[in-house]
């Protein structure tokens, strides 16, 4: 009664049939041709990596004969392969004279021109990796131009490739490429981190740049580079109107160190930003190791927690001179304080110590202070572990110990360690 | 009356059924032309990426990998030590024992030399009751949380987000062996934006079959079992060639539990994973893409990366299997009901349009249009309204459709990935022939069950059945 068309659904399965056999032949000697191809690449490529290392083995002079031959036979797509792997390959020493005769080699010009014209993407971005390995001076611009390119994949690796060239040239082109906001400082910077140790007079530069963001990064680099010549203009960015930029001239100036540097910190100390309180007091205790203790001490009771954090990594890295400031806060009445404290003394390890001075004949009354101190601040756990690692006589002991300072928690904490009660 | 309205009703439903097949089949191809491509410029990405500046940088974006695990004894151990070994340069390692009944807890304390720790918690998200955190002594960056259970996995992790230290998160599954390069390779895309990409998975495959050993893979021998090999097909279908399509238009509808990275402070703005629903990971993506684009944010990213990531454990038996998709389809349609003001509604653009029409005609109700089509020309015959040449030459359609996508699928898979080898690939090509006559019904099975479960409200999370390793 109906027509269900089933001649030409007929034909249309013998098509779709007839195309699945198709493609099924076609995967299974894709694949084979895939491995073979494979196969033979990486066997090439062990050949040249192999030559090449024969190469810097014979010394200076045999690179200078024997390179031009050896790079003639590269394709640009081996060329990758090998700048990608370099460092396993030839000596760091002999890179450069490497590099000189790629450049000298005139296949430069051609990929110059792939980099610059090519239709295929991915050729072009090979080539454009390339020169940023080749570090030409005509690459520079390039590779400049490409950045600003609308393909986002040939933008990306033309910053990579700049990263590469590690020279002040391209490390202005990536800190003036930063303030537009198109990849993240993270990227950048990270690139920039990589480059020798002069790129920091570049960055000082653009500490002074008006946008923030730029001076931001540029200080954040800075702080990973140390250094001293350049605190009074960090000591002044502590005052920049952006509170992102104080918190990195924190950093920078924990990076430097000494006395100088923390006084461009102690201002920071009691900004209005928790962030940069935070990098103040991390700072301070980088900067000035166990000096930092009373200086940051009252921060201890910072609204903000990440702030106090902070505080406690200061305490915990200098327990012994930290003793006498957590005495003090044991016996005054801010309970998350207290509480803070007790954790510096586990995470320190200082329980430890407290619990054998406890096994003394006479212990220092700073000693019962302190486990007063962590039992009413309420974190038993880790004096339990700390417990458990004494003999049976020697944990009676301190288990009366704490019995006079609180007899429920101590009764709970014999019970738990005989294992008669398990928490939950 | 009857005797006229019958056929024409089977004859609509023939027609509905085949425009359905055919626009599904459309679909397809088109999103497996654009992932052929996206899935070329990610690899080219990969090879072209400069991952030593990335390894050495201290600018590199740390991230916390979180592994929840429920009575998981036997993977534990692998899955922890393939997360230490990842290459990265900084990263924290937070395992949650979700209220295991099993030696979870003790499997984890001999590997990792556990010490109570008085740590301040805040429930900043829901997760139910902590008993203890601990810190690994031979570890310094692996924290383990002992909590209560039945918040189900997104109780776990929400518990670990609440203490995880990093701007992103990598969350995983206590099944699932990381790939010692997975972090760098995916953050390396995260670094070139960290303030819009929100989310990115990546591709996981099964590990059934291969040799693990100290959390690393020593003998890539995969399941030839076929109800493996067809999961390891399916997988390539899914994450491979439609999520790599849908992640190019912004489209990404889950980021999965087996291996997924998330921005920390999206968790924290919109709750973290709900455990109100059947499977957390759905449901979460989806709750996600809600509040960007209400608020008409167009720069957020969640994107796909066909990268393999990681190797988690599939059903190994139809049991299990069934059990597993049911889970999935309840999830499915809770996540389509719950968020269904988005579809065809035009401030949610290509999500509402692109996205939601497949979730809806296929993934809710198409198993119910394939079965009532087949159903009702087999009562056609019967009733002699139908011939039996229509039947076949429609079910063959339906078979090489399938077929087709199967084989696409495994070529853009492996053209630029040597994972399988040609043993393997010649095995799965068979295996997509096949696939219709039996495994897509173990799948209609149970995606009916999962619909009559769900609309009897089940929510549980079933774990099935782990194979003996």
């Amino acid at each position: 009664m109906f027509n269900y068309y089933e001649n030409v659904i007929w034909k249309i399965d013998g098509a779709l049939f007839a195309c699945a056999l198709a493609l099924s032949a076609f995967i299974i000697i894709y694949s084979a041709l895939k491995d073979i191809l494979w196969r033979r690449r990486n066997q090439r490529l062990a050949e040249l990596k192999k030559s090449f290392q024969h190469l810097a083995e014979a010394g200076k002079n045999s690179i200078k004969n024997g390179c031009i031959s050896l790079t003639s036979r590269v394709r640009p797509e081996e060329f990758l392969s090998i700048t990608h792997d370099i460092n396993s390959i030839i000596p760091r020493k002999f890179e450069s004279q490497l590099r000189q005769c790629f450049i000298s080699y005139n296949k430069l010009s051609d990929i110059e021109r792939l980099a610059e014209k090519s239709g295929n993407k991915w050729k072009r971005i090979q080539a454009i990796i390339i020169l940023g390995y080749a570090k030409s001076e005509s690459a520079l611009n390039i590779l400049k131009a490409s950045l600003f390119n609308k393909d986002e994949d040939i933008s990306y690796f033309s910053l990579l490739a700049l990263g590469e060239m590690k020279d002040e040239s391209s490390a202005r082109v990536l800190f003036d490429f930063l303030q537009k906001r198109i990849y993240s400082g993270y990227k950048i910077i990270s690139l920039l981190e990589s480059f020798p140790a002069s790129v920091a007079e570049v960055a000082i530069e653009y500490t002074k740049s008006d946008d923030p963001f730029v001076r931001f990064w540029a200080l954040r680099l800075l702080s990973k580079l140390n250094l001293r010549g350049s605190l009074n203009t960090i000591i002044e960015l502590t005052k920049d109107s952006v509170p992102n930029v104080r918190a990195a001239a924190c950093d920078c100036l924990a990076g430097i160190g000494g006395q100088e540097a923390a006084a461009g910190l102690r201002q920071c100390l009691y900004d209005d930003f928790w962030f940069v309180r935070m990098h103040a007091v991390r700072g301070m205790g980088k900067a000035l190791g166990k000096d930092s203790v009373r200086e940051v001490s009252a921060l201890i009771q910072d609204g903000n927690w990440l702030v106090r954090d902070a505080v406690k990594k200061v305490f915990k890295d200098n327990i012994e001179e930290s003793l006498t400031v957590i005495e003090k806060i044991f016996s005054g009445n801010d309970d998350n304080a207290k509480s803070d404290c007790a954790e510096v003394l586990e995470f320190s390890g200082y329980i430890d110590t407290l619990l054998k001075e406890l096994l003394s004949k006479e212990p220092h009354t700073r000693t019962l202070a302190l486990l007063k101190g962590v039992v009413g601040a309420r974190a038993h756990l880790g004096l339990e572990w700390s417990i458990k690692k004494f003999s049976s006589q020697e944990r009676a002991h301190i288990i009366s110990d704490i019995a006079r300072i609180d007899p429920l928690l101590s009764e709970h904490i014999d019970k738990k360690i005989k294992d008669i009660i398990k928490e939950p | 009356m009857i005797k006229f309205l019958l056929p024409v009703f089977i004859y609509l439903l023939f027609l509905v059924s085949f425009a359905y097949f055919f626009v599904m089949t459309f679909y397809f191809l088109l999103l497996s032309a654009i992932s052929f491509f996206e899935e070329k410029r990610r690899v080219m990405e990969l090879d072209a990426e400069d991952f030593t500046t990335l390894y050495s940088s201290s600018f590199t974006l740390p991230v916390s990998v979180i592994i929840p695990a429920h009575n998981e004894e036997e993977w534990i151990t692998d899955a922890v030590k393939a997360a230490l070994n990842l290459k990265y340069p900084e990263f924290e390692v937070i395992v949650v024992d979700d209220g295991s009944t099993d030696n979870t807890l003790k499997q984890l304390d001999s590997l990792l030399k556990l010490k109570p720790f008085d740590m301040p918690f805040a429930e900043y998200l829901r997760c139910g009751r902590i008993r203890e955190i601990f810190k690994s002594q031979a570890y310094p960056n692996v924290t383990v949380i002992n909590k209560d259970g039945g918040c189900k996995k997104a109780g776990a992790v929400n518990a670990a987000l609440n203490i995880s230290r990093f701007k992103y998160v990598c969350v995983t599954d206590a099944d699932t062996i990381i790939e010692p390069d997975a972090l760098i390779k995916v953050m390396a895309h995260v670094q070139k934006d960290p303030e819009n990409i929100i989310g990115v998975g990546a591709y996981f495959g099964l590990v059934n079959g291969l040799k693990i050993k100290d959390g690393k893979i020593i003998k890539w021998s995969f399941s030839h079992k076929p109800t493996v090999a067809s999961q390891n097909i399916e997988y390539m279908r899914s994450l491979i060639v439609m999520r790599t399509a849908w992640s190019k238009f912004n489209v990404m509808p889950i980021i999965a539990g087996g291996f997924g990275i998330w921005r920390r402070d999206i968790f924290l703005e919109l709750g973290g994973y709900s455990p109100e629903y059947s499977s957390e990971d759905l449901e979460f993506t989806f709750r996600v893409h809600d509040y960007f684009l209400e608020k008409n944010d167009k720069k957020y990213k969640v994107l796909m990366l066909p990268y393999i990531a990681s190797w988690t454990e599939g059903p190994s038996n139809i049991v299990s299997l069934i059990r597993q998709r049911n889970r999935w389809q309840r999830v499915t349609n809770e996540t389509v009901w719950h968020y269904k003001h988005m579809i065809f509604n035009l401030r949610y653009g290509a999500f509402a349009f692109f996205l939601l029409p497949y979730f809806l005609f296929y993934e809710v109700f198409g198993v119910f249009i394939e079965v009532a089509a087949i159903a009702f020309l087999v009562w056609g015959i019967t009733v002699q309204v139908v011939d039996m040449r229509v039947l076949l030459a429609f079910f063959s359609f339906m078979v090489l459709t399938n077929t087709i996508s199967s084989l696409l699928a495994i070529f853009i898979f492996t053209k630029d990935q040597k994972v399988f080898s040609m043993k393997d690939i010649t095995y799965f090509i068979v295996l997509s022939f096949l696939e219709f006559f039996w495994y897509r019904w173990i799948i209609t099975i149970a995606k009916i069950m999962g619909t009559f479960s769900w609309l009897r409200g089940i929510k549980t999370y079933d774990q099935y059945v782990r194979a003996e390793r």
